[in-house]
């Protein structure tokens, strides 16, 4: 299966406010979560080497859904 | 053995669900993410038997959609069940040209002809959709001609095209919820109670799943619903006024973190199952 995820036991940081997000659940790439500490929607960009990387999520668009 | 591909955006809880489910069963999945895919038909080349299309986006999913299936891929989904869901008018078309109970609606353009539906509607409250749109995001339910005029004005000064096609539809008080039931290929395989205080009942918004028990009346109505839109894997919406039940709307890439649980039904189970038998057709 071709999918990039991963369980870290290193600490990701939120690009909104720095803080560390504890990463204990299994990511998956594009997944997106809330950081802890703002609460900032991310965007899980690389779980593959160290710790991983977020970015902001993009806004919810108008044709977003099921 | 038969590979998948999902044609995903945004990874959610339901496509953990589905590759967690595809691992235990040794189906080999490809991710492809649609944002970084160029759908170029010279160069592409479809490594798996079927696809199954996951995008959060309706518009960028459409269009991996045509493109695979014009490649010759059986998609799940296809494009044709997807225009016959995501946009309401046309679903509310095809259930009342097929004889299927669901709320009286109409389009308009313009606020004297929105007026004039209401009025044929049977007067306020009514409540005004985007024909696109999902997770119960700009509803309004409007109880009178004040606040239709306002809510007109705001979408015609703010809004995106598609928010100027005023979809309107007849308000239907329901007992504090609404059904969800989730079709395979025709057959109910499960649904759910969404229960809120709210007149706005999905999860998305707040609503609390719990397990409905299946009826030979839901299992019909969910199943000519189902043939008017072309079958597939679906998530019906259903109201249940003093006449019985009501199709309210279909989903065509369905949400089903809180479903599975309280029904106790493998949904990502049946949507591989699905796949796989739509692979084997061709």
């Amino acid at each position: 299966m071709s999918m990039q995820s991963a369980t870290h036991t290193t600490q990701g940081t939120c690009p909104v406010c720095a803080g560390c997000i504890p990463s204990s659940a299994r990511l998956v790439e594009t997944e997106i979560v809330a950081c802890p500490e703002c609460q900032s929607l991310l965007v899980v960009e690389k779980v593959n080497g160290g710790a991983p990387v977020f970015s902001e999520a993009p806004r919810i668009e108008e044709d977003w859904g099921e | 053995m038969i590979s998948l591909a999902i044609l995903h955006s945004t990874i959610r809880k339901e496509e953990k669900l589905l590759l967690d489910e595809a691992a235990r069963r040794g189906i080999p999945v490809k991710l492809i993410d649609i944002r970084s895919q160029v759908f170029d038909p010279t160069v592409f080349r479809a490594d798996f038997d079927a696809a199954l299309e996951r995008s959060v986006s309706t518009v960028k999913g459409d269009y991996a959609v045509l493109f695979l299936e014009n490649i010759g891929v059986p998609v799940v989904n296809s494009s044709t069940v997807a225009r016959n869901c995501e946009d309401k008018f046309v679903t509310s078309l095809l259930l009342g040209r097929n004889g299927i109970p669901c709320p009286r609606f109409a389009m308009a353009f313009g606020p004297e002809q929105a007026l004039q539906a209401v009025e044929a509607l049977g007067g306020f409250p009514v409540v005004v959709k985007p024909p696109l749109g999902s997770w119960g995001r700009l509803l309004a339910k409007v109880n009178d001609e004040d606040a239709l005029d306002a809510l007109l004005e705001h979408k015609e000064v703010l809004g995106t095209p598609p928010q100027k096609a005023f979809y309107i539809q007849q308000f239907i008080r329901k007992p504090g919820r609404d059904i969800r039931a989730f079709l395979v290929d025709g057959e109910t395989i499960c649904a759910i109670y969404r229960e809120s205080s709210h007149w706005i009942t999905n999860t998305a918004r707040g609503g609390v799943a719990r397990n409905c028990p299946l009826t030979p009346g839901l299992r019909d109505i969910c199943g000519r619903a189902s043939a008017a839109v072309g079958g597939g894997l679906l998530a019906i919406d259903l109201f249940e006024s003093d006449g019985g039940l009501l199709v309210n709307e279909i989903n065509h890439t369905m949400e089903f973190r809180n479903s599975e649980e309280p029904t106790g039904v493998n949904i990502s189970g049946a949507i591989l199952d699905h796949c796989l038998k739509m692979a084997k057709k061709t």
